[in-house]
C-alpha cells in the first residue's frame, strides 16, 4: 500500500494464489487449560476473514499468537512466506501486521495525532538524538508522517478530534482512532480485535462501513474477531467458527450459519439445527 | 454491498472536551507567561544584583532543574521508577573531579588530571550515561516497585564505593570539585565577558542558564517526536506498545541513558558550584527531593521539572535567605523539618487531587480561561461540534 492509497484509495491487491496467512495445527496452552487445539486456516490476500465463537472459544488467544505475545505449544504460522514464529512481539508490526485493542483507554493522554503518529513507529526513523536535535532530517519526517495521518484521519472522519487526547473523546470515536492508528502502519494484515464490541446499532453500522472501506478502497486484509454475529454474517468473506478452542465450522458465512454445530455452540443443545435461531444479518449489512 | 459507504460521522459529535491539547514548550498562554516572568525576573536580577547570596540560590534551583528533567524522562515520561538520581549524579560529579581536579600535591589528595572544563563537563554526562546503560537492562526484567528497589540499591552501593574510593571521591571527608574556566578565565574570580565585569556567581548562573535551556530543548524535542512517542506508549501499555512495533529494549535503554546523562551534567554542575562535596550528600534524601520535585512541579512536563525543583531546591534556599523561620535553639522548627513536613504533605495533596502538578493546575486553568472566554465571545469554540459529514 503506497502513500497515495490513502487518498485515491483505488489500489486492489493483484490476485494471488499464495495465502497471506497460513495457521496450521496451532495449539495453545496455558498450566493444562487448552486455549487452543489443532487451529487450522488459511487467509487469502485482500480477503475479509472472521472468527467468531462464544466467550472464551479462543478468538482473542488466537490474535495473541499472530501478534507473538502467546507462543503456541505446537503448529505453525506461515506469512507472506515467512515463518512468523520467528520474529519477536515489536518485530510482527514491521512485518505488517496491524492490530486493533479490545480495550481501549490505554493511552489515554496521548493525542489522536500522537496516536497515529505512534502508529507509523516502525514507518519512521529518528531516534533519541536525531529527535532531540530535531534537526532538518527530523522535522521533514514529522511533518511528512503528520500530512500522512491527518489524510487518514479525514478518510476515517476524525480530522477535527486530532489534537485531542484519545481519553477525551467518546467511546465510539476511541474505537475509531484506533483502527485509524493501526491503518496508520500501512499493514498487510489488519487484525480487528472486537470492533464493535458495547457499541449500538448505529455505530456498529458506521465501523462496518469503516471495515468495508478497508478492504474495497484500501485493500488490506483483514481477520476480524467479533462477537457480534450479524455484523460478521453480514460482511465477512469467509468464517471461522471456534468454540472451546477448536474449529467447528469454516466457510462462506452461509455455511456457518447453517452448520448444526455453530447453533449447537452459540444457542445450546436445545436449539441443535434449527438455523432459524440465529440472527439474520439486517437490511443493511446485506446490501 | 453496494458502492462503498463512506466512513460515516454524520451523527458522531465531540462534546467539549475537559483536557486542552497539550500545550507546546513556549506556544501556550501560560508557558509564554512563565517564559515572560522568567526572562524578566532574570534580568533584572542579573543586572542589578550584584549580591552572591541571590545567585547561588538562583545557580542550585537551575542546576536542580536540569536533575528533575532527568528524573522526568525517566520516570514522567517513561514511566521507569526511579531512586537512583543521586546516585548518577555522584557519577558525574566524581568524573568531573577525576578529569577536571587539580593534580595531586602529596600523595594524601585525591586524584585529577587537570583537564579542560570542556572535557570533564561533557565526560561526567558520557560516564553517567555509560553507567546508565549497564543499569538500563534490569528495567527489562523489573517494573514498578521492584524497581524502585533496585535503583534504591544504588545509592547504597553507591554510599559504600563513594565512601571507600579514596583516590577519587577523598573518602568521608570528600573533596573539592573543579571550578569552569573558559579561556584562562576560571569562575572563581571575577572576569570580563564582552566588557561586563561578571561576579563567580554571575558567571555559573549563565553557564547554568545555558545548559538548562540546552537540555530542556533536547528533552522537549525528542518528547514531540518518534523516540518520545514510544517512551510514553512504554509508560501507558508496554504490551500495547510492543504490539505496536516499539522496541522496549530499546526504549528503556534510551531513556535511561539520556536520564543519566542530564544527571551526570546536574552533579557536575552541583559539585564544581558548591566546590567541596562529601560522598554522603548522595543520599536517598537527594534522590527523594528530586521525587517530589517532579511530582509536585508536574510529570512528564518540561516546565513542570523547572517549577518543581523552584519549589523543593529554591524555595528553602529563599525561606532561609530571609530568616523567615526563627531557626535553631529557640525556633520552634528549622527549616529543613518544615521543608520535609511540607514536601511531604504537598505530595500528597498533589497525588490525591492533581496527579498533573503544578503544570496540571495551570492546564486545568488555561482550559477554564478558554472555556470561560468563548462564553463571553457567545462562540463555543472550546467544542468542536463539525466533525466531516461525509460525502
Amino acid at each position: 500500500m503506497s502513500e497515495s492509497n490513502v487518498s485515491n484509495g483505488v489500489h486492489k491487491p493483484e490476485p494471488t494464489r499464495a495465502p497471506l496467512l497460513s495457521i496450521a495445527d496451532v495449539s495453545v496452552r496455558f498450566a493444562g487449560v487448552k486455549a487452543l487445539s489443532d487451529v487450522s486456516f488459511q487467509v487469502q490476500p485482500g480477503e475479509l476473514f472472521a472468527v467468531i465463537g462464544p466467550n472464551g472459544a479462543g478468538k482473542t488467544s488466537l490474535f495473541n499468537v499472530i501478534s507473538r505475545v502467546y507462543q503456541p505449544v505446537a503448529g505453525s504460522v506461515t506469512y507472506d512466506g515467512g515463518d512468523l514464529l520467528r520474529l519477536k512481539t515489536y518485530q510482527v508490526a514491521r512485518a505488517g501486521i496491524a492490530r486493533t485493542f479490545q480495550n481501549l483507554g490505554q493511552f489515554p493522554t496521548m493525542t489522536v495525532m500522537d496516536y497515529l503518529l505512534l502508529g507509523r513507529h516502525t514507518r519512521m526513523r529518528s531516534g533519541v538524538v536525531l529527535g532531540g536535535l530535531y534537526f532538518i532530517q527530523t522535522r521533514a519526517e514529522e511533518k511528512h508522517n503528520r500530512a500522512y495521518c491527518l489524510r487518514l484521519l479525514d478518510l476515517i472522519g476524525l480530522k477535527n478530534a486530532s489534537n485531542y487526547p484519545l481519553g477525551s473523546l467518546p467511546y465510539g470515536l476511541q474505537k475509531r482512532a484506533d483502527i485509524a492508528r493501526a491503518l496508520a502502519l500501512e499493514p498487510k494484515l489488519l487484525l480487528l480485535d472486537e470492533p464493535v464490541a458495547g457499541m449500538g446499532l448505529e455505530e456498529t453500522e458506521d465501523i462496518a462501513a469503516v471495515i468495508l472501506d478497508i478492504k474495497e478502497q484500501l485493500g488490506v486484509t483483514q481477520i476480524l474477531v467479533e462477537h457480534d454475529m450479524a455484523l460478521v454474517m453480514g460482511i465477512a468473506d469467509r468464517v471461522l467458527v471456534l468454540d472451546f478452542g477448536r474449529v467447528i465450522a469454516q466457510g462462506t458465512p452461509a455455511e456457518a450459519q447453517a452448520n448444526p454445530d455453530v447453533i449447537k455452540a452459540y444457542l445450546g443443545e436445545e436449539f441443535g439445527g434449527s438455523a432459524a435461531a440465529l440472527p439474520a444479518p439486517t437490511e443493511e449489512q446485506r446490501s | 454491498m453496494s458502492a462503498s459507504p463512506k466512513a460515516t460521522a454524520t451523527s458522531t459529535t465531540l462534546p467539549t472536551v475537559n483536557s486542552a491539547p497539550p500545550s507546546r514548550l513556549l506556544r501556550s498562554r501560560a508557558s509564554r507567561w512563565i517564559a515572560t516572568i522568567l526572562v524578566v525576573a532574570v534580568v533584572v536580577i542579573f543586572f542589578s544584583v550584584g549580591n552572591d547570596d541571590w545567585f547561588s540560590i538562583v545557580n542550585y534551583t537551575l542546576i536542580a532543574a536540569i536533575a528533575a528533567l532527568a528524573l522526568n524522562v525517566l520516570s514522567g515520561y517513561t514511566g521507569q521508577v526511579s531512586l537512583g538520581i543521586a546516585f548518577f549524579m555522584a557519577i558525574g560529579a566524581y568524573t568531573s573531579a577525576f578529569l577536571g581536579g587539580n593534580r595531586p600535591s602529596s600523595s594524601l589528595d585525591p586524584l585529577g588530571l587537570a583537564l579542560p572544563f570542556i572535557i570533564w563537563l561533557p565526560a561526567a554526562g558520557i560516564v553517567a550515561a555509560l553507567v546508565g546503560a549497564l543499569v538500563g537492562p534490569s528495567a527489562l526484567r523489573l517494573k514498578g516497585f521492584y524497581l524502585g528497589i533496585v535503583s534504591l540499591s544504588l545509592i547504597f552501593i553507591g554510599q559504600y564505593i563513594f565512601l571507600n574510593a579514596r583516590g577519587i571521591t577523598g573518602g568521608p571527608q570528600g573533596r573539592t570539585f573543579p571550578i569552569p574556566a573558559i579561556g584562562g578565565a576560571a569562575f572563581d574570580q571575577q572576569n570580563a565577558f564582552f566588557g561586563l565585569a561578571l561576579t563567580t556567581g554571575q558567571q555559573y548562573f549563565l553557564l547554568n542558564l545555558v545548559v538548562l535551556t540546552l537540555a530542556s530543548f533536547f528533552v522537549y524535542n525528542v518528547m514531540r517526536s518518534r523516540a518520545g512517542r514510544a517512551f510514553q506508549a512504554v509508560r501507558d501499555n508496554e504490551t500495547g506498545a510492543t504490539i505496536m512495533g516499539v522496541n522496549l529494549f530499546e526504549v528503556k535503554m534510551g531513556a535511561f541513558v539520556l536520564s543519566s546523562f542530564l544527571a551526570g551534567v546536574a552533579g557536575a554542575l552541583y559539585a564544581s558550584f558548591s566546590r567541596y562535596i562529601a560522598p554522603d550528600y548522595w543520599s536517598l534524601t537527594l534522590s527523594i527531593q528530586f521525587v517530589a520535585a517532579i511530582i509536585i512541579g508536574g510529570v512528564a512536563s518540561v516546565w513542570g521539572s523547572i517549577l518543581g525543583a523552584a519549589f523543593v531546591f529554591g524555595l528553602p534556599l529563599v525561606i532561609d535567605h530571609f530568616n523567615w523561620l526563627p531557626v535553631g535553639g529557640s525556633g520552634i522548627i528549622s527549616s529543613s523539618d518544615l521543608n520535609a513536613l511540607l514536601f511531604g504533605l504537598l505530595i500528597v495533596v498533589f497525588l490525591l487531587f492533581e496527579p498533573g502538578g503544578v503544570i496540571g493546575l495551570a492546564r486545568r486553568g488555561q482550559a477554564l480561561t478558554r472555556r470561560f472566554n468563548s462564553h463571553k465571545e457567545g462562540g463555543e469554540s472550546a467544542e468542536i461540534t463539525d466533525l466531516p459529514a461525509d460525502q
